[in-house]
């Protein structure tokens, strides 16, 4: 019996600030099956984004471990490292404007990718960039644009091909869609369902909008001050919140008929617990 | 436009157009832009990147670009504003309408105390005495919700979260007495929770005091949630005026619908994109503005721009308003749920 | 004559909305222009041999056949101030390329690498700059015997904390914006890093920087051969014209010490203001 790893298994992670006495992320563990997709839900100080920095290199643990595909890959920076790394698990940031090189165009920024990562001929490689490009519904007039041409969600689409060129088996979206406008923040969210159905990539979505990873997430881990408060699948964490953060949050969410007050006393009395 | 506002209104805008001259370029950026808010109202003022509700808002107290075409009226607690004096829009800003905005940090001198910060003006539009300032601004960061007022004076703003240093640009922006308070996107930058704290800050300052709110934000949900009335604004114009509770039941404007329909919920099983990026007004070519990314335009929205027309209660400008009203279109993308 | 003129002034005008309207700094790229034309095609323009003494005719005014009159040991004036365009300008040309490649390379690695060796390199960086530039190229020219070639180099050494300070600030505030980060993640070497993407986006900052130490380097050197330990007579070259000429100062004749004044005094001017619109330029492509 060879049951299949999943994409990303994570062990007892650990991150400290300031010689151990700011706990960013707190023995957490937690795994995303292949071709899943988990949810990291929390506010600014959960340690959500410290967490993403671990997965994908950017940031090495005090302790714990990282397994992709069941075998752990070793941390530190070496160029090999990070290329092994690389072609495994691919970070697409917040802001799609700072993450791309405003002196490249949006093919060189492809072409790049590919050419470290594969070595495809000149006929697959052309075929490849096309597809790529497809993929996130760009054309070859945004090919030969600048970052500074493009609007936000282009720019994300961009970011987004750059991250598949590398073939990876797990994307990492830090907060990939909070700062696009809500008409270009639904483009991109079935935009990524969509990659996910045909590549069968594995997704971590790390927000603060519990609508957002409602809606791509099958799994959700919510997070408070580095720790992880609540876990299990998405539609009944979020349908019966068993943790009174994770009732917080979902109560925090405006709508119709909301009692802001009410929330803030609830705020207030939960913060008074912890 | 179509309604005069009501004689109670502490803001009333009619008919704005405002164009930015740069060199020999014009770009315009309003569109005959109507809005009132009436004494206690919380007003929506809901939009996109390029929308012009910035803009908007930042006209209503007299911070216009140096180089603009500024055309129609804006009038704040009887006062018009594109006429005023330099002397009576310091007054305004200084004692009848208050601005916050979207990142309290950066409208913080990150070196002076917040005691001192508050103090300051105070003392100089108020003639306060030092100890009547100060008394003043503690009871200010009180009302605001600040556990520990005393201590918060005597606090640098990095020693305040985010939530607790837009409490403090409240009770700046409270000091005043003011009668409106104009809030550009106040907690778009904040956590969710602290968001409802911000939100139940002001709807308590509208119920004790009768302060006048208009709230301008991209969120549509947080806007229903908030407000009595919501502006929903597309490239420079105003394209609905509704009751939050109406606008939330039945939008009317296409427009308004797709943003609905674009925000996840959890009583939505599919979100419907919409196409293309939103618009400046300067990016506009005739027509609706909306019309290349609407999913039920029809030949005469390309060609003229709709009048605003009162359907059920709604203010709408669109041609196809007058039909039933819109259900949410078809899917523009394949997007399903995964 | 009048067409060219009008020809010209047009193309100015088209620089010059490309740099911003910045109307100083349009005079100066043409003044600067026009030094360079002149030292290339010296032998050309000259009108005597700049060398040629003739001690009979010393100390002469203006006149039609010495448009700038002559110099102490009779040689012409014009034909020395072209001549001396050519040390006059590649002399700071050599300061700012040495300390340019000297100086980016240093700020760069700092940056990068960051912990101790960002720390070593600073204060190898700060020690240099406590050292007036002037004399420690005094100190090095007396090492290495007197000469353009000696003071060049000296200089160059003198300038590079300039270059390499401000490298090290513009590379650092880019190493930890999201592009690089992105590019790392991606497993990209960190020399092509910095190669293709790191600096093609300081550039701006380094060439602003660049041309301003141009100005400053021309003065120095121009200093330098003033007392004596640059360009080596009888070789033609501004500083060393403007020391030639104290004396003829003093006899009534300023004409051979004042013109290479005035021109030292253009070039510095151009290039500062080139420097500085270069530099305003990259802070409103900021904003």
């Amino acid at each position: 019996m060879t049951a299949q790893h999943p994409v990303t298994r994570v062990e007892k992670l650990r991150r400290t600030y300031d010689h151990g006495k700011v706990v960013a992320v707190n023995d957490i563990s937690f795994e995303v099956p292949v071709g899943g997709s988990l949810g990291i839900v929390g506010e600014s100080g959960s340690g959500k984004t410290t967490t993403a920095k671990l997965i994908v290199g950017l940031e090495e643990p005090d302790s714990g471990r990282i397994f992709f595909d069941g075998q752990e890959i070793g941390t530190g920076s070496s160029r090999k490292l990070r290329r092994q790394r690389a072609r495994t698990v691919q970070l697409v940031f917040q802001d799609p404007y700072q993450s791309l090189d405003p002196r490249q165009t949006v093919g060189g920024a492809i072409d790049e990718v590919l050419r470290l990562h594969t070595e495809l001929s000149t006929s697959a490689f052309a075929k490849r960039r096309a597809e790529l490009l497809e993929q996130v519904g760009l054309g070859v007039r945004e090919a030969a644009a600048l970052p500074r041409e493009l609007s936000g969600g282009q720019r994300q689409r961009v970011a987004i091909a750059r991250a598949l060129a590398a073939n990876p088996r797990l994307l990492v979206l830090d907060e990939a869609v909070a700062a696009l406008d809500v008409s270009i923040q639904a483009q991109i969210l079935n935009l990524l369902s969509e990659i996910r159905r045909e590549t069968g990539v594995a997704l971590v979505f790390v927000s603060h909008d519990l609508e957002v990873v409602r809606w791509v997430a099958d799994d959700v881990v919510v997070m408070f001050r580095g720790s992880i408060i609540e876990s299990g699948p998405t539609a009944e964490v979020l349908q019966r919140p068993e943790h009174p953060y994770t009732r917080l949050l979902l109560s925090s969410v405006p709508r119709l008929g909301w009692d802001p007050a009410q929330v803030s006393q609830a705020r207030r009395e939960f913060l008074a617990t912890q | 436009m179509t309604t005069a506002p009501p004689s109670t209104a502490m803001l009333a805008v009619e008919d704005l157009t405002l164009a930015v001259r740069r060199d020999e370029d014009v770009k315009p950026i309003l569109a005959s832009v109507s809005l009132s808010c009436a004494k206690g109202e919380i007003v929506g003022l809901v939009g996109e990147s390029g929308s012009g509700k910035s803009m908007t808002l930042r006209t209503a107290v007299g911070l216009t670009p140096a180089k603009a075409d500024i055309s129609g009226r804006v009038q704040v607690s009887g006062l018009d504003v594109l006429g005023a004096s330099g002397k009576e829009l310091s007054k305004l800003r200084s004692r009848t309408a208050s601005m916050i905005f979207q990142d309290p940090r950066a409208h913080i001198n990150p070196f002076q105390r917040i005691g001192t910060f508050l103090c300051e003006g105070l003392r100089i539009h108020q003639r306060m005495s030092k100890e009547e300032a100060a008394r003043k601004a503690t009871g200010l960061l009180d009302e605001v919700g600040l556990p520990d007022p005393a201590r918060h004076m005597r606090q640098y703003p990095h020693e305040l979260s985010g939530g607790m240093l837009q409490r403090v640009m409240i009770a700046a922006a409270l000091a005043s007495e003011p009668e409106l308070l104009l809030a550009d996107e106040p907690t778009t930058a904040l956590d969710v929770t602290t968001q409802a704290e911000i939100v139940s800050i002001l709807l308590r300052l509208r119920r004790d005091r009768g302060l006048s709110i208009v709230l301008v934000t991209h969120d549509l949900d947080l806007a229903v949630s908030a407000c009595d009335r919501i502006h929903v604004m597309y490239a420079g114009s105003i394209v609905e005026v509704a009751s939050a509770a109406e606008l939330a039941r039945a939008p009317q404007h296409p427009y308004t619908a797709a943003l609905f329909a674009a925000r996840p919920s959890p009583d939505r099983t599919e979100l419907k994109a919409v196409s293309g990026r939103p618009l400046g007004l300067y990016e506009v070519e005739g027509g609706c503005a909306f019309a290349p990314r609407c999913p039920k335009a029809i030949d005469l929205c390309q060609e003229t721009a709709p009048e605003t027309r009162l359907v059920d209660g709604h203010q709408v400008a669109c041609h196809l308003a007058s039909e039933p009203p819109v259900q949410p279109v078809g899917p523009l993308t394949k997007g399903e749920r995964p | 004559m009048a067409v060219m003129t009008e020809s010209a002034l047009v193309r100015r005008r088209g620089l010059g909305r490309r740099f911003g309207g910045n109307k100083a700094m349009t005079l100066s790229i043409g003044v600067l222009t026009l030094f360079v034309l002149v030292a290339l095609f010296a032998p050309w323009l000259a009108p005597h041999d700049p060398n040629a003494v003739s001690l009979a005719n010393s100390l002469q005014g203006t006149s039609a056949d010495h448009l700038l009159g002559t110099d102490q040991s009779g040689r012409d004036v014009l034909s020395r101030l072209i001549y001396g365009a050519r040390s006059s300008l590649l002399g700071p040309l050599g300061v700012v390329v040495g300390a340019t490649l000297l100086g980016v390379t240093i700020g760069v690695v700092a940056a990068w690498r960051g912990g101790w060796v960002d720390t070593a390199l600073s204060r190898a960086i700060e020690l240099i700059f406590a050292f007036p530039g002037v004399l420690l190229a005094i100190l090095l020219v007396s090492v290495l015997s007197a000469g353009l070639k000696a003071t060049v180099l000296a200089l160059a050494i003198a300038y590079t904390p300039y270059m390499a300070r401000m490298t090290r600030s513009a590379a650092l505030s880019e190493r930890h914006r999201p592009y690089i980060r992105a590019l790392e993640i991606q497993g990209f070497p960190a020399v092509s890093i910095i190669v293709r993407h790191l600096l093609p986006n300081i550039a701006p900052l380094v060439l602003a920087q660049a041309s301003l130490c141009f100005g400053y380097a021309m003065i120095d050197l121009a200093g330098l051969s003033f007392l004596g330990f640059g360009v080596q007579p009888p070789q033609a070259d501004w500083g060393a014209m403007i020391s030639e000429g104290q004396v003829a100062l003093l006899q009534g004749a300023p004409l051979s010490a004042l013109a290479p004044g005035v021109l030292i005094v253009c070039a510095v001017v151009g290039f500062s203001l080139i420097g500085e619109g270069v530099a305003d330029r990259i802070r409103r492509a900021d904003r």
